[in-house]
């Protein structure tokens, strides 16, 4: 079972680090690029709302979080964006930790609010902190082609192996942790927190954990989309938008699953960015319209998901498969 | 700071407040009646100022005439939306409350997403109009006509929705049903048909302060999101279900955000509504008049 | 004394549910608690399981004072119950939801695993391991509850009415399970209103009444007891002691 998993993960990884090979134009590029950034984003964002069960629609605070602390130090300060990213992630975790510690008291709706205003509070901040560029936003001037500036303008190569690498670390980060005690507990608080406490679990510490781990790879991704664009501003990164992107790929493949945010960003991301790029200006808003009606037809129909139809069709296979050698037999 | 300023602050919060007051009255209701937070209320706020400004654009009526011709519509929004699809993700058979969150939601894109497709994303606003952009001035304090009337409306209508829930019959079987889902069935009250109301007046709700809106206020596809989220956080101030919270809770967010506009400055005028925010989360998560 | 409860009361908003109540239970014991509906028996089992902190009173377990700690600090210690109303985690399967209880005692896995599919070999789930809880019949559930809070290793079980509404078969089956619970040097508090089946499996049994403490002793002086038979039990029961 665990041999399974993990193979179906290095087959995976084969085959995500080959496609580049086939694919040139920068179009498609980047189509693939922000597509296992959503992979990843989504399951950061599935750590803490899939498998712990508290839905944060406000991640774009940590998304955010990264992306300018990596910035501000690049071109203030000239770090690395390497470090920024680890350090923007870092930050971001302990504002994960700063913002949980009073919104995990609520339950349910009433949690999904909060961190709506938590992160409406960072954007309105951001749009009026002089410091870091408030509506103008920060600018990141090429400096050459380096690693470890992390800049690359002759290809877009080096940046799809960066995130293919921060997506894969993640994946097996979940991967480890979704077997692990922490795991198990985190499914248990989302199943049914009193029962969860009765047998010994200190819900608020392990929630607290899903949020810094959730928080601290939202942050990343946060710091390598900052390189990637090389422009940041709040309405890019910090806005109500990011948030309801970055959770939408796990509501479609699957919340709680380990596949189920790179089935949605699959599904959703080149689907956007082609619906945008062919039906334009006077399209504006079908990509919308897609979006919420597959998430409508998801949590109507199918509330496992993707992968939950995956599932299902995987047992019907193997039913039909064990019906016709009875009956062959 | 004359006399006069802070009057006027104090003024235009109230009577923004008590248009946010019925907005959230529309959401405090489907939730107390039903657990469920809609997160797709601010994009029916959308439609109602959509569709006010298309029958204006159309019919070249006032916003006031075309009232109850929305009203009506949005009713029937809330009644559609809710048998077709909300009582459908009731019925999940693992994390009922995670289909409901995630139903409301792809709603709301939807929604957002067919406004910008027929309207396009421009700004709009209302033309044709008895009250135009005419104020008056009362005691040295300059109410704009259309913000006063909506007010005005609001306040009837909120009057008109507590009528409702505590003198009729409907509304002794919404509170019944509130209180007891399961054995409401027992006492002959049709649970689905109760649900689906609640739905239609939440809507109706909505509905009337987005016509009275529409009449002073800029309309585009994002414009429910920002309303939204202060229904939000009037309903968790005043106390989810509870009709008086959000009278209360609207009154008081209107003017907590006037104030902050005129003591920081107006582009930071949510903080204000977002500090309260975090108070009553810190102190009392439950809200004014909250069940929680 | 495994767990004494002393001048415990509990009242909110104006109603009071616990008055001064005492009781202890012994190491090895079977204790029974029982009483009109509206007696406090829940709020008194809540109280001890952690869930209610008194209004006045203390609870000491194992000499330590656990009063108002919290239901995952009374677990730790060695009190496990189950819930009146079953909540599973209907979303995992059987081995998984006990496997939650066997965390408690350990960070690996796979050791939580191995006392898992103990567990629910000798509570008789074996069958039923990689079902959805979910799948499960009621009965199957209140097996579920009482084996994921046995895999917590409690020193003390509190069981919540494990045995109300089962048919004959069903109940008979309960009774051998806490038989064998109790076997295993496990002491259990059982809320039960289903007398038949409580008395004689009990060492002693409490009686609240109003939120007080009306009667203590074996099951055969209780059944006798003319304040209880008053209050609760009515005549059927002294007739056939």
């Amino acid at each position: 079972m665990k041999l399974q998993g993990l193979s179906l993960g290095a087959a995976v990884l084969a085959l995500v680090l080959a496609v580049p090979l086939g694919i040139r134009d920068p179009f498609f590029q980047n189509i693939l690029i922000l597509t296992v950034l959503y992979t990843a984003l989504s399951q950061a964002w599935n750590l803490l709302g899939g498998y712990c069960g508290q839905v944060s629609l406000g991640q774009a605070l940590f998304f955010g979080i990264g992306a300018y602390a990596s910035t501000i130090l690049f071109t203030r300060y000239g770090v690395s964006p390497l470090a920024g990213m680890m350090l923007g992630g870092l930050l971001a975790a302990l504002v994960g930790l700063a913002v949980g510690w009073p919104c995990f008291r609520l339950r349910g709706h009433y949690f999904v609010i909060a961190t709506i205003v938590v992160a409406e509070t960072g954007y309105l901040l951001f749009l009026n902190w002089d410091w870091a560029g408030a509506a103008t936003g920060i600018l990141i001037p090429f400096k050459g082609e380096s690693i470890v500036d992390f800049q690359f303008q002759t290809s877009k190569l080096p940046f799809y192996y960066g995130i293919v690498t921060i997506a894969a670390v993640l994946w097996v980060f979940s991967y480890w942790i979704a077997r692990s005690k922490w795991g198990f507990y985190w499914r248990a608080v989302r199943g049914n927190p009193d029962a969860a406490e009765s047998l010994g679990v200190r819900i608020f510490r392990y929630k607290m954990a899903a949020a810094a781990a959730s928080a601290f790879f939202t942050g990343i991704c946060g710091s390598f989309y900052a390189q990637y664009v090389s422009y940041i501003d709040p309405d890019s990164v910090l806005a109500f938008n990011q948030s309801v992107l970055i959770s939408l790929p796990t509501v479609l493949g699957g919340i709680g699953t380990l596949w189920g945010p790179a089935l949605g960003a699959v599904v959703l991301i080149p689907m956007s960015e082609l619906v945008r790029a062919y039906l334009g200006g006077t399209g504006q808003g079908t990509d919308l319209i897609i979006y919420g009606a597959l998430i409508v037809g998801v949590a109507t129909l199918k509330p496992e998901g993707l992968c939950g139809l995956i599932a299902d069709l995987c047992k019907r296979g193997k039913r039909a498969a064990r019906q016709a050698a009875g009956e062959g037999a | 700071m004359s006399v006069e300023s802070v009057a006027q602050v104090i003024a235009s919060g109230l009577l923004m407040g008590l248009i946010y007051a019925l907005i959230a009255a529309g959401l405090s209701l489907i939730f107390g009646l039903m657990d469920i937070v809609n997160f797709a209320h601010g994009e029916f706020l959308m439609t109602a100022m959509y569709l006010t400004f298309g029958l204006n654009l159309l019919l070249t009526l006032d916003p006031l005439a075309l009232l109850p011709v929305v009203a009506a519509l949005m009713f029937l929004l809330g009644v559609v939306i809710y048998r077709t699809v909300i009582r459908r993700a009731m019925q999940a058979r693992t994390s009922v409350w995670m289909a409901q969150i995630f139903v409301t939601f792809g709603l709301a894109i939807m929604m957002r997403g067919l406004a910008q497709l027929i309207f396009t994303p421009e700004y709009r606003s209302i033309r044709h109009h008895w009250l135009s952009d005419r104020s008056v001035d009362l005691l040295g304090v300059y109410l704009s006509l259309p913000q006063l009337a909506a007010a005005g409306v609001c306040l009837l209508g909120f009057l008109g929705l507590y009528l409702l829930i505590a003198r009729t019959d409907f509304g002794r079987a919404l509170e019944a049903t509130r209180e007891d889902k399961e054995a409401v069935a027992l006492v002959g009250i049709n649970r689905d048909l109760i649900f689906a109301l609640g739905w239609g007046i939440g809507g109706a709700a909505v509905g009337i302060a987005g016509v009275m809106l529409a009449s002073f206020y800029y309309i585009y596809p994002g414009v429910g999101a920002n309303f939204a989220l202060v229904a939000f956080i009037t309903v968790a101030l005043g106390g989810f279900g509870s009709l008086g919270g959000a009278l209360l809770g609207g009154i008081i967010i209107g003017l907590v955000e006037a104030i902050t506009a005129m003591l920081v400055e107006p582009s930071l005028k949510s903080i204000g509504i977002y500090a309260v925010y975090m108070l009553v989360v810190l102190l009392r998560p439950r809200g004014l008049f909250g069940y929680l | 004394m495994l767990l004494a409860v002393d001048d415990v009361s509990f009242h909110f908003g104006g109603v009071l549910a616990n008055q001064d109540v005492s009781l202890t239970v012994a190491e090895g014991e079977i204790l029974g608690l029982i009483g009109p509906n509206g007696a406090g028996k829940t709020t008194l089992f809540n109280i001890i399981a952690g869930a209610l902190r008194p209004s006045e009173g203390r609870i000491r377990f194992c000499g330590e004072d656990i009063t108002g700690r919290g239901p995952n600090v009374c677990c730790e210690r060695g009190i496990a119950r189950t819930f009146q109303v079953v909540k599973s985690f209907e979303a995992m399967t059987v081995i998984e939801n006990v496997m939650i209880g066997a965390f408690c005692r350990t960070g690996r896995e796979r050791v939580a695993r191995g006392v898992a599919r103990e567990v629910i070999e000798w509570t008789g789930l074996d069958g039923r391991r990689d079902a959805l809880a979910a799948e499960l019949t009621p009965p199957e559930k209140r097996r579920l509850e009482v084996a994921r809070a046995l895999a917590t290793r409690p020193k003390l079980l509190l069981l919540d009415e494990v045995l109300a509404g089962l048919t004959p078969t069903e109940a008979q089956a309960g009774v051998k399970l806490v038989r064998d619970i109790h076997a295993r040097g496990i002491s259990v508090l059982m809320v039960e209103h289903v007398m038949e089946v409580l008395m004689p499996l009990v060492d002693r049994v409490v009686v609240l009444n109003l939120g007080k403490l009306l009667a203590e002793g074996r099951p055969i002086d209780i059944v006798r007891n003319e304040d209880v038979i008053a209050a609760y039990l009515g005549e059927k029961f002294r007739a056939r002691a």
